[in-house]
Order: C-alpha cells, then structure tokens, then sequence
C-alpha cells in the first residue's frame, strides 16, 4: 500500500492509548501520528496532521466524544471517525452514526476489532464490533417469528453482514429502512446487495428471498 | 414540681399570718373581769349595790370586749341581781333575761340554774305569771338536777310547789312536795323551814285535813318567828288566814290577815330604807341601766365594724388565695402548654431529622453509585480494554493462540460484561447522555416481557433536558415503582405518562394489577413506599397513590422541576 493510514488516538486513559498503540503496530500500514487524553483543539490538531482516521472515546474531560463528533459534523470532517466507547446502548450508537462516525467499538470487543474496523472504514464501510452488530440485528429482527435462529445461519459463501442484509430483504425491508435500522449508508446497503447479488448470481430480490428460504434463514 | 411547692408555702404563710391577726386571746384581762364580777358579787352581798353595779358594769364591758359568754352571763346576773334587791323588778327581769341568753350559749349549767330561778321567782312573786315563772322553775329543776345540787333541787322543787299551791293546782304541785317532805331533812335550810311547813300546811288544807294542816301552819308560824325569813313568815300569815277563813274560824283568819299587812308594811318599809340608804342611787338607776346598755350596743358596733373588718379581710385572703389558686393552674397550664409544645417540636426534630437520614442516606447511595459507576465505566473498562489490546498485538504476532490465551481472552470478556452491566443498573449510560425521558423509554422497553408490558408516553420532547442529579433521582423513584409493579402487582400491563406543567413535572404511573391496601403500614414498608415518599418530600414534591385491592393502583407524583444550570456537569466525569 502507498500511503500508511495516518491515525489520532483521543482517550482519557494513557494505558488503554498504549494498548491500542501496541495493537496498531503490528499492523505495518498503519500510523498513529497522535494522541489526545482530552477533546480540546482536537479538530484542529486532526486538521493540520492530515489524520485519516480518528479513534476517539466518548467519555473525555474538557470536550466529550459527542461534542467533537458535532464540532465536526458542523465544521466538516476532517477524518473519518471510530467510537471508541464503553457505552454499548444502541441509542448511544445510533446518535452518534447519525452525526456521521463510521464505526462503533466498544472497550470490550476493540482488542478483537479495531484493525478489522480501520480497515473497513478505509474501504468506506460503516463497522460496528460484533457485540453491538449484533445488538442491532436483535433489536431489529425483534419479535419477528419468521426468522429462525442465528445458529442455523451457516453458510461459507456470504459474509455474516451480508447475510443480514439478504435477511432484512427477504423480511421486505427497504433500503432504506435497512440502513436507517443498521445505522449504515444507503450506499454501503446498496454495495452490500450488489455484492451478494453477485456472489449467489442472483437477477433479483426475488432470487434473493428464494436463497433465504431455501438455506433456512428465514421461514417460509 | 418546684413550683408547686412554693406555692403552698406561701399559702401556709397566709394563712398563719391572717390567724395571728386575727387571734385576740389574753388571759390575764379576762382574769380582771372575772375577778371584779367576784368583789360585785361581794358587793351585791353586803348591800353595797351602788358600787357593785359600778363594778359589775366594768366586768361586763371586758366580758364582751373579750366575748366570754359564761362571764357575761355572770355579770348580767350580778346587775340583774343588784336591781332585784332594788326591787327594780322590770330591771332585773330585762338583764336576767339577757345572762340567760348568754348563759344558754354556755354549758355553765350552774349559771343557768340560778338564772332560771331568779326569772320564775320574778314572774311568781312580781309579774304573776304563774306559768311562765314554773317553765323557768322546771329548767331550773333541770339544770340543778345536771349539776347534782340535792340543795338546789330541793330548793326548786320548793318554788314549783309553791307556785303550783299558788294557782290552786294541788295536784301538779303535789310531786314537788313530796319530794321536799323526803328530802327536806337532809337537804333543807333554815332558810326554807318556814315555807316548807307553809307549803305542807297549804296541801293539807286544800285535801281538808284540818288538824295536820293547823300543825304544819303552826310550826310554819313558831319558826318563821324565831328565825329570819320575814317574807316567808308573812306569806304563812296570808295562807293560815285562807285556811283560817275555809274553816269559818273567820276571828283568827282575820288576825292572822292583820299580822300578814303589818309585817308586808314592815318589809316595805325596810326596803323603802334599804333604797333611801343608797340615797342617789333611784336616779342614778336609769342612768346605769342607759350606761349598761350602751356598753353592749357600742360594742355591737364595734363589733359590727369588727366583723366587717374581718369580713373584708376574709374577702381580700379568699380573692388572694382564688388568685393564687388560679395563677397556679395558669401556670401549671402553661408548663404544660410549654411541654406539649416541647414535645410536639421534639417529635417534628425528629422526624425531620429521620427525613433527613433517609434523604442523607439516599443522597449518599446515590453520590456512590455515580462514583463507582463511573469508576466501573471508566477506569476498569479502560484497563480491560488496554488489557485486550495488548493480548491481540501479542496474538497477532504469535499465531495460532495457545489455549491460555484464548481463556484469558474469554476471561477478559467476561469481565468486561460484569463490569458493564454493574455500571448500567448503578447509573444507565442513556440517562446520562439523553437524558430523563429516553432513559426511561428505554427503560419501559427492557423491562417488558411477555407477561407484562410497559408503556411508556410523554407529552415533553424526548431531547428534554433536566438537572442531572434531578432526572437522577426521578429515574430511579420510577424504576423503583415499576419494579414494585413486577414483583408484587400480578398486571399485564402499566402505564407510564409524563408532563409538564408550569415547572412541575407530572408522572403517572397505573398498572391493572391486584392491588392493595394503602392503610396497611406493613404493605408501605414492604414495598419501599415510604422511603420513596420521603424522597419525594425531599424534592418538596407531592405523592399520592391511589390503590384498591383487585383493581390496579395509581400513583401520582408531582414534583418542581430542576432545571440545569448553565453547564451540565458530565455524569462520569473522567480523572
């Protein structure tokens, strides 16, 4: 890769500043260029720094994660942005996909998914860690009798967020309400379909729904 | 009571000092009147009666002065006896009368003897009220028969028989004079010789026992004669006369009538003597009496002015002593008001300071929480998730992970979720970030289940922001009424509504649950209600819960909004 991903660590804990540190290191393409115990002039200092990503913590002294997300929001993203967050209420994640973060990791699953999230959001993918993914789908997906139970989703070909979004077709949800419930893009739903289309060689949504009936994602 | 007790003793020192004023005894001057009633009774005897009325009228104004009734009594009778020998009858009737009054106020019994006879005398032989004078004989008989004077007794049966002969009642007279005929040998005097045989011949006469009357009538006659009784000796005359004459011996009869003039004329004149030898004394007599009489009326008035006096005096110590009787009880009714109100003012100290253990412990649980909370939230999940982060660069570089690795990573995970899930119930992360209203959507939300189900409406904008510490303690009243919902209420269903009007924020809370009785303390206690009112109380907010078993309960709370200061300090404020 030509450019390393230049990337700001904002969190009130040094030590977890020096895990995430000594995590990212191992990845050779990534950089971290800086790090913030507090929110203050973090969006200058992300300007002037040419920062791709910025890993930031919602709780912080000064400036909170949310305050800096609608600084940004209203100023222009210099960066993508990762939550870093012991929250893990979706409400919390929701607020804060809507003022425009690209990702949501919480303290328990970061170890496990932040270079997956770094990566993903450097392809322009919205990422959550799996914990809250899979909160969202629950939440989602709640009382729906038709679905059958995650355990039986086995399947090789399609990713496990694919298989959400040819789930959420197959129960007749829109794009739009698809992205609005996963707190991801229009688009990235829209890549999302294509791609399985593509991958089952699928014409339409209704091949779609047939390959969900058929592999028992849902019930018929 | 200290008080009390001062009290009494003032009253004791009232009262010992109104007695003394009032006590008037001295013995000594007493004695003084008694002693010159004694020389005015010697006086009377040695027919000095001028200056024993003198001296009986100066014992008489210090026996009233000294309200001695037996010495007043005495001296009464000495003055009356004074005029009696004055044969100032009229006299001597008025103040007899008088020392019998006072007398009966005594148990002199010796007194009223003499005074009793000295009146019959005075209505025998002066006024010739016969029955009047042997009414005075007969209590004379009485009282000489208390004080067991066999002389006197038979001295009065003596005039009573006399009396009785007197108006030609025999036979009334005769018991007397059996008495007399059987005690007149031993207790008879010279004195009373004569009349004895008179009054014996008298009966005999009138039962026509001429011979025996004769004897008695003679012997009469012989020792009136030999002996001193003029009067007597002249009375026997005018009763032989009458025997004399019954029995057509008209010649004696008629000597003896002469005889009987001739020694009256002669004790006539001899008292006429007696009256001239106290020459001055006739006109002075008024005089005394007026000066007699004006002793008892001047000390009436002074006693009147006396008795006045003490009565005022009387007055003005009753009017103390209800005064003070009433000040006492106004005072005892206000130490008593004093201690009720003490008592009343310890009860509400108290309760105010149960309240403000309760609302210091609720306060202290709640600043706790938030410290742990955030202590949890923050710091232990930061050094969890450093903690992870290091166990990923360490497996990234050494694949595929051991077995210890992927327990301590499983480990870590854990963790993280008690971590978590300890921070959320201390303080939930919405309630700090959105607030109130979202918190307690969300809240309603994960508290449904199948069987029961929360319904959550707000009439506020769900972006609504309070005081933090406010919507802190809002929230977990609520969630503290909604668990009491699942755990005891048996509903299908609750409602949870809030508004706000004019800065009070207004929440219902119903459930169609079984209910119960809000009276029963037990059930209040049980179900944390009334922590939470005191609670409420400490928000200066209203509860009122409205409930009825088999047919659901509502609570209804109303409380003044706090709404936030400028700056909203963070709920997990970071070090």
């Amino acid at each position: 890769m030509a450019h390393r991903t230049r990337i700001h660590l904002a969190d009130d804990h040094q030590i977890l500043i020096d895990g995430i540190k000594t995590l990212l290191q191992t990845n050779p393409n990534f950089e971290v260029v800086g790090t913030s115990i507090n929110g203050l002039n973090l969006f200058e200092e992300v300007k002037s720094n040419n920062i791709d990503i910025l890993i930031l913590d919602i709780n912080m002294p000064g400036k909170d994660g949310i305050e800096i997300i609608k600084e940004f929001e209203k100023k222009g993203f210099p960066c993508k942005v990762i939550i870093l967050s012991s929250h893990d209420d979706l409400r919390i994640v929701k607020e804060v996909m809507k003022l425009g973060s690209s990702a949501y990791l919480t303290k328990k699953c970061a170890g496990e998914n932040i270079i997956d999230a770094i990566l993903a959001v450097n392809r322009g993918e919205e990422y959550f860690c799996r914990d809250v993914h899979q909160k969202i789908f629950s939440t989602v997906t709640k009382g729906n009798l038709k679905l059958n139970k995650p355990e039986l989703h086995d399947n090789a070909i399609l990713t496990e967020r694919e298989l959400e979004i040819i789930i959420l077709i197959s129960l007749e949800f829109t794009g739009k309400q698809i992205s609005d419930q996963l707190f991801i893009s229009a688009n990235t739903v829209e890549t999302h379909r294509k791609n399985i289309m593509k991958k089952l060689d699928a014409k339409n949504s209704i091949s779609l729904v047939k390959y969900a009936i058929k592999n028992r994602l849902i019930k018929p | 009571m200290p008080h009390t007790l001062i009290i009494v003793r003032l009253l004791i020192m009232l009262i010992l000092f109104s007695s003394n004023a009032y006590a008037n005894g001295d013995k000594t001057s007493k004695k003084d009147a008694f002693v010159m009633n004694q020389k005015a009774i010697v006086l009377l005897q040695n027919g000095n009666y001028e200056k024993s009325l003198i001296q009986s009228r100066h014992a008489l104004t210090l026996a009233i002065h000294y309200k001695d009734n037996k010495l007043i009594a005495s001296c009464y009778n000495t003055i009356a006896a004074n005029f009696d020998q004055l044969s100032e009858y009229e006299k001597a009737f008025f103040y007899y009368n008088k020392g019998l009054m006072y007398a009966d106020k005594t148990n002199d019994n010796e007194l009223k003897n003499w005074l009793n006879n000295n009146l019959g005398n005075i209505y025998c032989f002066d006024k010739k009220e016969y029955q009047k004078g042997i009414y005075h004989y007969k209590k004379s008989l009485e009282y000489s028969m208390k004080i067991k004077d066999s002389g006197q007794i038979v001295f009065t049966n003596l005039n009573l028989a006399w009396a009785y002969f007197d108006i030609g009642q025999y036979k009334q007279g005769f018991p007397h004079l059996q008495y007399i005929n059987k005690h007149h040998s031993k207790y008879g005097t010279t004195s009373t010789i004569v009349a004895f045989n008179m009054l014996n011949g008298m009966y005999n006469s009138y039962l026509n026992n001429v011979d025996k009357a004769k004897d008695y009538f003679n012997k009469a006659l012989l020792l009136g004669n030999t002996g001193n009784e003029k009067t007597d000796l002249s009375y026997t005359h005018l009763e032989f006369s009458k025997f004399l004459f019954k029995n057509n011996n008209f010649k004696e009869a008629y000597t003896n009538l002469a005889l009987y003039n001739a020694i009256t004329d002669e004790l006539n004149d001899a008292a006429k003597f007696s009256k001239a030898n106290v020459a001055g004394i006739n006109l002075q007599i008024d005089e005394y009496k007026r000066e007699i009489d004006k002793i008892e009326i001047e000390y009436k008035t002074k006693e009147q002015i006396l008795l006045q006096q003490q009565s005022k005096n009387k007055k003005i110590l009753v009017v103390l002593i209800i005064a003070l009787i009433m000040l006492f009880f106004l005072f005892y009714f206000y130490i008593q008001n004093a201690k009720l109100k003490h008592n009343n003012k310890l009860k509400d100290y108290q309760s105010t300071i149960q309240e403000n253990i309760i609302n210091a412990t609720i306060n202290g649980q709640e600043v706790e929480r938030k410290k742990i909370a955030a202590f949890l939230h923050d710091n232990i999940s930061a050094l969890l998730s450093s903690a992870g982060m290091h166990l990923f660069a360490h497996i990234s570089q050494n694949q595929p992970p051991t077995q210890e690795i992927i327990k301590t990573k499983a480990i870590l995970e854990n963790a993280h979720d008690q971590v978590r899930d300890l921070s959320h119930e201390l303080m939930p992360s919405l309630l700090a970030q959105f607030g109130l209203f979202e918190a307690l959507d969300d809240l309603c939300e994960k508290k449904s289940n199948s069987i029961l189900h929360f319904m959550y409406s707000s009439a506020l904008d769900r972006a609504t922001r309070f005081d933090q510490d406010f919507e802190m303690k809002i929230y977990f009243i609520i969630m503290e009424l909604l668990n009491n919902i699942t755990k005891h209420s048996q509903a299908e269903y609750s409602k949870i509504n809030l508004a706000e009007t004019k800065g009070q924020l207004k929440i219902v809370i119903l459930d169609n649950g079984k209910g119960f009785d809000t009276n029963e303390f037990n059930v209040l206690e049980g179900f944390g209600l009334n922590q939470i009112k005191a609670r409420i109380k400490n928000l200066k907010g209203s509860i009122d819960i409205h409930s009825k078993i088999n047919s659901g309960t509502t609570i209804k709370l109303i409380v003044p909004i706090v709404y936030p200061k400028k700056m909203a300090t963070l709920v997990f404020p970071s070090q």
